[in-house]
């Protein structure tokens, strides 16, 4: 099975490495928006939306890459790898 | 008896994917044709693979094999067409979202995918029954608006491959 980070620990991260950005829910996932740039692919957890779900670690490794978002900031928040 | 030898943790594979969907709109039946978009292949852990895209660059997905992940990130991908459609108020708004989703890059990925080539070029890196092509294949993403009858029984085989980049 995958490895698994916790959504509230996202959002932290976000909310840290990212200012600005914009969490957007669609019925099956979240997106992410920053500076005209979307994340699609940020999943409900399981099962569908829970509070705070495990998410599976690689949707978040390739939205970190896909900001750029630097890993001496992430890495206080989830651990990807 | 033949050896199959598993890949190392941490091996990538460059690929190369080509999908056609058909899906409804808010009032537009529409034709999605994808080409040669980029997408890396990871093998992150024992039995987990992981493939992210670069174009398009929004989106990853999960398989215990490189098969299964790419059965799933190609599910992925017609999933956030759906997404699109629903915020889609008319064909060319439907039409210019799924452009910018396949033209916004993962450039983190996409430096290791120019980097995965040269492993395949080595002959370091393949995949079973997977052919190989050239990195510089031309990509491109076309929509167009179908007509109810011009829908046919071929519009439910879509056409899905994935080939490996060097």
């Amino acid at each position: 099975m995958p490895r698994v980070v916790r959504l509230d620990d996202v959002w932290q991260m976000l909310d840290n490495c990212l200012p600005g950005h914009e969490k957007i829910s669609k019925p099956h996932r979240w997106n992410v928006k920053f500076n005209g740039r979307l994340y699609h692919e940020v999943p409900l957890g399981r099962h569908g939306a829970r509070a705070n779900p495990e998410i599976e670690t690689g949707h978040i490794r390739g939205l970190v890459k896909f900001f750029g978002i630097k890993k001496d900031c992430y890495e206080n928040f989830v651990n990807l790898h | 008896m033949t050896e199959k030898i598993t890949p190392a943790i941490g091996t990538k594979y460059p690929l190369l994917f080509t999908y056609r969907d058909t899906l409804f709109g808010n009032g537009f039946l529409v034709e999605v044709q994808a080409t040669n978009g980029r997408a890396l292949c990871v093998r992150e852990s024992e039995d987990e693979y992981w493939v992210y895209g670069i174009n398009p660059g929004g989106m990853a997905a999960y398989g215990e094999d490189p098969d299964a992940a790419h059965a799933a990130f190609r599910k992925t991908f017609s999933h956030i067409l759906v997404d699109l459609a629903h915020g889609s108020e008319s064909f060319e708004e439907f039409q210019s979202a799924v452009q910018t989703f396949f033209d916004q890059t993962n450039e983190g990925y996409g430096a290791e995918w120019r980097e995965a080539l040269h492993a395949v070029k080595r002959g370091e890196v393949s995949i079973e029954g997977i052919a190989i092509v050239p990195a510089n294949s031309p990509r491109a993403i076309t929509v167009s608006m179908k007509q109810v009858e011009q829908v046919t029984a071929q519009d439910n085989s879509a056409n899905v491959h994935y080939l490996l980049a060097a």
